[in-house]
């Protein structure tokens, strides 16, 4: 499904000494099928903007459509049940969200609600539980018992069993261990390439934005400050300093190599063994 | 000074062990970082240290008193705690209320109490926000004001129970020069349980635990120095500047001594490219 915004602004309690506006004349196009990844420093304005891609914030001026659907300005009531089984969300530690007695409970929690014949339900859960690698042990346990790792999944795989056409995904790795956040960006890569999956994802983790998006959004201050190929907005080294971005170790050693020692090498996502490579003929060339 | 001799934990006497016969000795002022997945038991320890929870089995030792359920209040007052969520520990109304908090429970004076929060404040450069609300502050300015709660009260040992992982990179890596800077400046024992490789190589030495128990102890230059790939193993694979590293050995270049950031591997470049 496509997401497009035009000049959308959002304002948190408008008209009140608190009045803070969040948004700024935000546009952009999400195609259907993308991997896009938004980032940009704490405050910055990516809660809020995810907030607008399943009508849990409206917006206060500007437009919000994602596939036909188009999202009403403040005050204006409508029906969003619709849009929310096709956009799932998880936000923030989702394990947070945990709520029901069982693991089977709390990821067909979606499912019930958007009315999905009981007899699809066994099938369903089966099929999450084995995207996200659950232990199949564990479905008629407490989710409250699990690791945060398992918990996460648990969380995850209650997003995934609405089986939404979108997936918006705020910091979804955050506090993983690293063998765990290479399998969650695996898991949501593969989603992605296998099932078409829309996939949004905001993380600080610049090395996942430069691996995994086809198309990166840098928030500053509520306004776009850049949108691109992830590789030539990390390029530009010194627009980033700008909004507080740090840039990926890897693109951040090529920079220091090239100005330190006066050498061409670019980035094409080549493994550190191979850079060592060419840094030594290029360091050998320039003796000669 | 902490001692774990051969420490056992379980949340219920059903379950598994979740801290396993630990021995584990840590030198006054000595910064150390604790690794492990999720689940490994790296944060019951911290928990166990400052009696949060109580071991089943074994002695723990806080700067030479063993910690017991009756001097357990006594040891807490010798460590200092930063936990992940930066929302969860604030109990005052203002910055500066919240940092006399644990003044008061001590029954500092109040001239004296003030001085001591200028000071601090003055530490963790937040003194600008002495009279602001704590809920109105950035990530990482709600966990400079927890460190600067938890250091007031001058504890031998700070404990950071991965006290960046909800921040974003810069505030990350100022938080992490913070604690360097305070180190320096007067030392105490740290503790620092992260998931961050590029954090852990701060510290003089990384153990790693798994099952409750530690698998692997060393500096960060015994870890990741040339053929160790004990961590790789173990789930931990290294920073990019390291894999490069290893890469140019193993293409045959020999660096001296291992580089374990990107100035000191420039450095190392250099070298090497002056010989030539």
């Amino acid at each position: 499904m496509e997401i497009t915004f035009k000049e959308v602004s959002y304002t948190y309690y408008p008209n009140t000494p608190y009045e803070k506006k969040a948004l700024h004349n935000v546009s952009f196009h999400i195609p259907s099928g993308a991997f896009v990844v938004i980032v940009g420093a704490t405050g910055s304005g990516k809660s809020t903007l995810l907030q607008h891609m399943n009508g849990l914030l409206q917006p206060s001026s500007g437009k919000v459509s994602i596939g036909d659907y188009q999202l009403p300005i403040t005050s204006k009531k409508v029906s969003l049940k619709e849009l929310r089984k096709r956009v799932g969300i998880a936000f923030q530690f989702p394990e947070h969200q945990l709520f029901d007695e069982t693991v089977r409970e709390d990821i067909l929690f979606g499912p019930k609600n958007f009315g999905i014949p009981e007899k699809d339900m066994e099938h369903r859960l089966q099929e999450v539980i084995h995207l996200v690698g659950l232990d199949e042990e564990l479905i008629e346990r407490s989710p409250f018992e699990l690791s945060g790792g398992q918990m996460r999944k648990v969380a995850i795989a209650g997003v995934l069993a609405s089986k939404p056409d979108v997936l918006v995904l705020d910091e979804p790795t955050a506090g993983l261990d690293p063998i765990s956040r290479v399998e969650m960006m695996e898991l949501f890569s593969s989603l992605h390439r296998l099932e078409n999956i829309t996939t949004i994802l905001v993380t600080h983790h610049m090395e996942d934005a430069l691996k995994y998006a086809d198309y990166m959004i840098v928030l500053s201050n509520g306004r776009i400050h850049s949108k691109g190929k992830p590789v030539d907005i990390f390029n530009n080294q010194d627009a980033l300093k700008e909004v507080q971005l740090l840039l990926p170790e890897s693109i951040d050693m090529f920079h220091k190599l090239n100005q330190t020692f006066d050498l061409n090498l670019s980035y094409r996502g080549q493994s550190p063994f191979d850079l060592a490579k060419e840094i030594i003929s290029s360091l050998g060339e320039d003796s000669s | 000074m902490i001692k774990f001799q051969d420490v056992s934990f379980r949340y219920r006497d059903t379950d598994a062990w979740v801290i396993d016969s630990l021995n584990l000795t840590i030198k006054e002022n000595q910064k150390v970082a604790i690794i492990g997945k999720n689940g490994s038991g790296k944060s019951t320890i911290a928990k166990l240290i400052s009696g949060l929870l109580l071991h089943e089995l074994g002695h723990i030792y806080v700067e030479n008193d063993q910690l017991t359920p009756e001097n357990l209040l006594d040891i807490r007052k010798k460590i200092g705690m930063v936990f992940q969520n930066p929302e969860n520990q604030f109990v005052g109304m203002t910055v500066k209320e919240d940092i006399a908090f644990g003044l008061e429970n001590r029954g500092v004076k109040r001239e004296v109490m003030l001085e001591k929060i200028v000071d601090i404040l003055e530490q963790v450069s937040m003194l600008e926000y002495i009279d602001r609300e704590p809920q109105h502050l950035s990530g990482g300015q709600k966990q400079r004001i927890a460190i600067a709660s938890a250091m007031v009260l001058e504890p031998k040992i700070l404990i950071l129970d991965e006290a960046t992982s909800m921040l974003d990179p810069v505030g990350r890596k100022e938080m992490m020069s913070l604690v360097e800077t305070l180190h320096n400046r007067k030392p105490f024992t740290l503790l620092m349980i992260t998931h961050e490789l590029n954090e852990a190589i701060l510290a003089d030495r990384i153990i790693v635990i798994e099952k409750g128990k530690v698998v692997l102890d060393g500096t960060p230059r015994e870890l990741f120095t040339h053929h160790n790939h004990a961590l790789d193993e173990l789930g931990f694979p290294a920073p990019y500047t390291i894999q490069l590293a290893k890469g140019l050995e193993k293409n045959g270049f020999s660096l001296e001594p291992f580089p374990l950031d990107q100035e000191e591997l420039i450095s190392a470049l250099w070298k090497l490219h002056l010989k030539r």
